[in-house]
């Protein structure tokens, strides 16, 4: 297949697993591709993969995968038609869109003014109710004083969330149950906002108690023409971070049909093309607006996985001024797909990012079986970014089918030189909440996923212990260097990673 | 008795074991019975419960499930009559990881915490840092106060257990 000549070469302003699965469908369509990357990268897959690629020199994210002048000289150096910003990084800045546009290439995303409105979030709710989309109780617009924060608050009522207007990824928010923290956390998130988000302003909603995170998918053209692709769950979250997430979500068919409806019509009155996703909390039954995240987004697999559509490859194509191939009466979801995060990380200790050499990686595959990732034998997985270091998608005809998939791949993904919470997601799919879906954000507190693991690590020792006693097995001294105790260290690239997303 | 105790480091962790008899071992206080309910020369099938667990001797080295296992297991030397090799830390002081600004102390001297519990927020990187209580125990010391600009590892209080 080939795509309009519109574009001809793309460059991939990303890294790691999805910088991989851009390179991918560039591929599928001839699209020539020109990977960037930073010193530490100089060894990671995109880069090897890539036709063509440009370094970032060397320094903080700041100053390499963030940073837009670089970036757009090597676009003007590199002459791409277009460029991908996959998740994360650059992907939401409407500023960097702007220049991409300004240099005449193609941003392959929506419009810089969508992305503007869009991360608005108090412009983006205004508009999501002019279009029936139930949001959250919440300040009417920006809240300047502590005052008026505590008129809103307590109009609402406890609890409830100061939010960033212009934050994002989970930051830039506070929790707050009672008054007596009301002072504290509203002019503490005013602080946080202007410096980290260099806007101070911020605005209050309702807190909604574990609720469950529904997304609907979408995209639109530069025709007028906007589907949804269905929806997802991925209410199994640690600190705001996804952990695991399905296609679809347990919602009913009519509400799904009527939520991509009104998805759709807000997308067409923001002039939306390229990919998107709207998400919702669901509680008690209600549905709630929370936002659009206006890029590609890290679970969207398991959308490609139930309708049979690449997006990536979608994405090019309305980049490229083509119409949607699809139209909505044509989408059908077709079985049922989970995707488990795995992440460079220590699930005992806190989560915290693990580096270090890749020593073996062992794939699982089979019917349904799909492992995105950047690894390989002997790479090096840097400490300065996101832990994310592969996904396993798996799918199913129906969800018990795809948790029996999944157990399987599980135990044959093996990964060592590094930990991984890999047993975390064997931990999670085993339990009787899991396998009754129900998933809400509190999930790993509420199965105490510590616990689990921790039996979990006291049983391994206890089978290795007793072999090696009862065989007097000698074993070498590992030279994994996981016996070294987490040092400050990984505090501080854990903070740093939280910067990234 | 005692000799039969060894100390266990485990991917990085710290265990306690102790076999009680030929079918029983015990684990940091939880006893498990492990079975090998196969083996060849290098390769042992050993099950808790209703849990497998495959583990490998490759040129000596060891793979539980696949994976290469980092273990290393030392005769337990207990130091009786001292706390300082108890398996819980008795006192802990809390060190600013990363240098910034005290924007919230939520303890006040001789307060009771739990584990984990916010006790300070740490801003560094232009972000809010929760700082937890790493252990139980009585807030005996605070050197800092809200505002003050901290270095990595610079204590900001103490805390012993009861």
């Amino acid at each position: 297949m080939t795509l309009s000549p519109i574009i001809r070469s793309v460059l991939i302003v990303n890294r790691g697993e999805i910088a991989v699965r851009i390179i991918r469908a560039c591929r599928q369509q001839s699209v020539y591709t020109i990977a960037l990357f930073s010193k530490q990268d100089a060894k990671s897959l995109h880069v090897k993969m890539a036709d063509e690629c440009y370094s970032l020199g060397t320094g903080t994210v700041q100053e390499t995968y963030l940073n837009i002048p670089k970036i757009i000289d090597i676009l003007h150096k590199s002459d791409a038609d277009a460029v991908h910003p996959g998740y994360g990084f650059l992907s939401e800045n409407a500023e960097f869109a702007r220049q991409v546009q300004d240099a005449g290439k193609i941003f392959i995303g929506p419009n810089p003014e969508v992305i503007e409105n869009l991360g608005d979030k108090i412009k983006a709710k205004t508009i999501a109710v002019s279009v029936g989309l139930p949001i959250v109780p919440s300040s009417d617009g920006n809240v300047d004083t502590f005052e008026e924060a505590r008129e809103v608050a307590n109009r609402i009522g406890y609890p409830i969330i100061i939010k960033s207007v212009f934050g994002g990824g989970g930051r830039g928010m506070e929790r707050v149950n009672s008054p007596r923290t009301l002072r504290d956390a509203f002019e503490g998130c005013q602080s946080i906002s202007e410096q980290f988000f260099g806007r101070c302003e911020v605005f209050i909603e309702k807190f909604i108690e574990n609720p469950r995170h529904i997304e609907i998918q979408f995209i639109g053209d530069n025709h007028g023409n906007v589907i949804h692709l269905g929806d997802r769950e991925c209410s199994i979250q640690r600190s705001h971070q996804k952990v695991i997430e399905e296609a679809p979500s347990f919602l009913d068919r009519d509400t799904v049909e009527q939520l991509g409806k009104q998805v759709c019509d807000l997308a067409r009155k923001m002039g939306y093309s390229n990919a998107g996703t709207a998400e919702f909390l669901w509680s008690d039954g209600k549905l709630y607006f929370n936002e659009v995240n206006p890029r590609i987004q890290v679970e969207h697999p398991i959308t490609e996985m139930i309708t049979g559509i690449d997006l990536v490859v979608e994405q090019l194509r309305v980049a490229a001024n083509e119409p949607l191939h699809h139209k909505q009466d044509q989408i059908k979801l077709v079985g049922h797909a989970i995707e488990f995060r795995i992440n460079a990380e220590d699930p005992h200790a806190k989560n915290l990012p693990q580096s270090g050499k890749i020593t073996q990686v062992i794939i699982p595959g089979g019917s349904n079986v799909r492992f995105d990732t950047f690894i390989y034998p002997n790479y090096i997985v840097p400490n300065s970014f996101d832990s994310l270091i592969g996904k396993l998608i798996v799918k199913g005809a129906t969800r018990e089918d795809a948790i029996s998939i999944a157990k399987i791949a599980l135990k044959e993904l093996t990964i060592s030189g590094v930990q991984t919470n890999i047993e975390l997601h064997q931990a999670i799919i085993e339990t009787r909440d899991f396998e009754k879906w129900n998933t809400t954000t509190d999930f790993l507190n509420k199965i105490n996923i510590v616990k689990i693991l921790r039996n979990y690590e006291h049983m391994k020792v206890a089978a290795i212990s007793q072999v090696m006693e009862m065989f007097k097995l000698k074993v070498q001294p590992s030279m994994l260097g996981y016996s070294q105790p987490t040092s400050k260290s990984s505090w501080r690239e854990s903070a740093l990673r939280e910067q990234v997303r | 008795m005692g000799n039969s105790k060894k100390r266990v480091s485990y991917h990085g962790r710290e265990f306690i074991i102790e076999p009680i008899d030929e079918n029983q071992i015990n684990i940091n206080g939880y006893v498990f019975a492990p079975k090998v309910v196969q083996h060849t020369e290098d390769r042992f099938k050993v099950t808790i419960g209703k849990y497998n667990f495959v583990l490998e001797n490759i040129d000596g080295k060891l793979y539980l499930e696949g994976e290469e296992v980092d273990i290393n297991i030392k005769p337990y030397i207990g130091n009786i009559g001292s706390n300082s090799h108890s398996f819980e830390l008795s006192k802990a002081s809390v060190q600013a990881p990363i240098p910034g600004k005290i924007l919230q102390v939520l303890v006040s001297p001789s307060e009771l915490v739990e584990k984990d519990q916010e006790i300070l927020i740490l801003e560094a990187m232009k972000m809010r840092n929760r700082i937890l209580a790493p252990i139980t125990g009585k807030i005996t010391e605070i050197f800092i106060s809200v505002g003050d600009v901290v270095a990595q590892d610079q204590i900001l209080l103490r805390i012993a257990k009861d």
